[in-house]
C-alpha cells in the first residue's frame, strides 16, 4: 500500500471516466439506465395518466375536474400496494412509511430500480481492466504507475461515471414528477430523491467492486460481462432459496443484493447498518481484487 | 485501416442506430396498417362522432393527421439512421457527422411536433424518444467529433 499515489489514481480515474464513453460500455450503461428508469416510471404513471385523460373526456362540459394525481394517490396508498411493498421489503411497517409518509410514486419507482440497478451497473463496469489485459495494453501503463494505482483509479473512474448516470436518472424522474404531475410538496420530493440517489449509489458500490474483481481475473470483456451478471444474480437467488429451506430469514444478507432496500428504511439504525455493510462488501471485494491484480500476468 | 482506429463507442452507436432503424421500419408497417384500418372503419368512426356529443368533430381527422405525421417522420428518420450508422462505422465526415447531426435534429423536431399535436400531450414515455437523439447529438459533437471529422 506504500505505492498508492492519490495524484496517479485521480488522473487514471478521470481518463477512465472519459474513456468509458469512447469504448462504448459507458454509452450502453447510460442509455440502459435512463430508458429502464423511464419505462419503470411509465409503468406506474402511464395508467394513471390514461385513466385521468379518459375521465376528463367523459366529464367534458361539466364542472368536475380530474387530475392524474387523484388516481396516483388512490392507487399508491391502497392497502394492496402497502401489502406488496411490505412483502418486497420484508418488513411490516415499511409499506406505510414508503407510501404514506414519503412520495409514494417515487418510492415505488425507486424500489423497482433498486432491484434492477445491480444488473444494469454490470454493463458499465464489466470492462475495467479485462479488455486492456486481453490486448496487452496495460503493460505500457505499468511503466508509469503501480498496479494498485491503476486498479483503484479505474474503480474510482467507474464510480464517478455511475454517480453521474444515477444523478441524471433521478433528476429526469423528479423533474417530471414535480413539473408535470405536481402531486407532492417540492421540498419533500427533492429530499426523498436525494436519499434515493444515495441509495442507488450505495447499492452500485459493491457491485462495481465485484465487477472490478471479475474484470481483473478474466481477459475477455464479454466473458467478464456474462460472469458479472451471473455472479451478481445467482448467489442472491441461491441464498434466498437456502434461507427459505432452512428458515433463516437473513441469509440473503450475506450478499450485497440482500441489503438493497435498507437505505430507504424509516429506521436510522437500519440505514446506518445497511450503509456500513455495503461499504464493507465494497472494501472486501476491492481488497481481493487488488491482491489478484498484483499477482496476475499482464 | 480505419476499422483499427474506430473507438468502440462509435461501433456501439452504429449498432444502436441499426436497432432504432429496424424499430422505425416496423413502425412504418404498423402505421400503414393503422391508416388502412382507419379508412376501413370510416363508417363506425363517423357514427361514434355523431353519437357522442362530447367527442370533438375532428376526432377522426386528428387520428388520421397524427398517423400520417408519425408515418412521414418514420419514413424520413429510418434511412438517416442507417446512413449515419454506416458513416460511424466507416468514420466518414458527411455520412457520419453531418447525417448523424441531421438525424438527431430532425428526430427531436419531429418528436416535439408529434407530442404537441397528440391529445394525450407530453407523457413520461415521450422522454425516451428524446434520449437517443440528444445522446447522439452530444457524443458526435464532443467525444467522437475528432474521429468523424478527421
Amino acid at each position: 500500500m506504500k505505492q498508492l499515489k492519490t495524484k496517479h489514481i485521480w488522473i487514471i480515474a478521470k481518463y477512465h471516466m472519459r474513456f468509458s464513453l469512447r469504448n462504448g460500455s459507458g454509452i450502453i450503461f447510460l442509455l440502459l439506465a435512463i430508458i429502464t428508469s423511464l419505462l419503470v416510471s411509465s409503468a406506474f404513471i402511464a395508467p394513471a395518466e390514461a385513466t385521468a385523460n379518459l375521465a376528463k373526456s367523459s366529464l367534458a362540459g361539466t364542472d368536475q375536474e380530474i387530475k392524474p394525481s387523484d388516481f396516483i394517490n388512490e392507487i399508491g396508498q391502497s392497502k394492496y400496494m402497502i401489502t406488496a411493498v411490505n412483502w418486497l421489503v420484508e418488513e411490516k411497517d415499511q409499506g406505510q412509511y414508503l407510501l404514506k409518509e414519503k412520495p409514494a410514486l417515487l418510492s415505488c419507482i425507486m424500489l423497482v430500480m433498486l432491484m434492477l440497478l445491480p444488473y444494469l451497473v454490470c454493463f458499465g463496469s464489466f470492462n475495467q481492466t479485462s479488455g486492456d489485459i486481453a490486448n496487452r495494453g496495460l503493460r505500457f501503463l505499468l511503466l508509469r504507475t503501480e498496479r494498485s494505482n491503476l486498479y483503484l483509479g479505474r474503480f474510482l473512474g467507474t464510480i464517478l461515471f455511475c454517480l453521474t448516470t444515477v444523478i441524471i436518472t433521478i433528476l429526469l424522474l423528479t423533474l417530471y414528477i414535480q413539473l408535470k404531475l405536481n402531486i407532492y410538496p417540492g421540498t419533500t420530493t427533492w429530499l426523498w430523491s436525494l436519499q434515493g440517489a444515495a441509495a442507488f449509489f450505495l447499492i452500485c458500490l459493491p457491485i462495481i467492486a465485484l465487477c472490478s474483481l471479475i474484470s481483473c481475473s478474466i481477459d475477455t470483456p464479454f466473458g467478464s460481462l456474462v460472469l458479472c451478471l451471473l455472479i451478481v444474480g445467482l448467489p442472491s437467488l441461491l441464498l434466498n432459496y437456502a434461507g427459505n429451506a432452512i428458515r433463516v430469514e437473513s441469509l440473503d444478507k450475506l450478499w450485497p443484493t440482500g441489503w438493497q432496500f435498507g437505505t430507504l428504511n424509516s429506521n436510522i439504525t437500519t440505514i446506518t447498518i445497511t450503509t456500513t455493510s455495503l461499504i464493507a462488501f465494497t472494501a472486501l471485494f476491492l481488497w481481493i481484487g487488488i491482491k489478484i491484480f498484483q499477482k496476475r500476468d499482464l | 485501416m480505419s476499422q483499427l482506429n474506430r473507438p468502440g463507442g462509435l461501433t456501439a452507436l452504429a449498432v444502436i442506430n441499426f436497432i432504432y432503424a429496424a424499430i422505425n421500419c416496423l413502425s412504418i408497417i404498423i402505421l400503414a396498417i393503422s391508416l388502412i384500418s382507419i379508412n376501413a372503419a370510416d363508417e363506425t368512426l363517423t357514427q361514434i362522432t355523431a353519437q357522442n356529443q362530447h367527442t370533438s368533430n375532428s376526432f377522426k381527422d386528428d387520428i388520421i393527421t397524427n398517423t400520417y405525421a408519425a408515418l412521414t417522420s418514420s419514413i424520413i428518420i429510418a434511412p438517416l439512421l442507417i446512413i449515419s450508422g454506416i458513416g460511424y462505422l466507416k468514420l466518414k465526415k458527411t455520412l457520419g457527422y453531418k447525417i448523424g447531426n441531421l438525424y438527431a435534429l430532425l428526430s427531436i423536431t419531429s418528436s416535439s411536433i408529434l407530442i404537441y399535436y397528440t391529445p394525450m400531450g407530453f407523457t413520461i414515455l415521450d422522454m425516451i424518444s428524446f434520449i437517443y437523439p440528444l445522446t447522439t447529438l452530444l457524443l458526435i459533437n464532443t467525444t467522437f467529433k475528432e474521429d468523424l471529422i478527421k
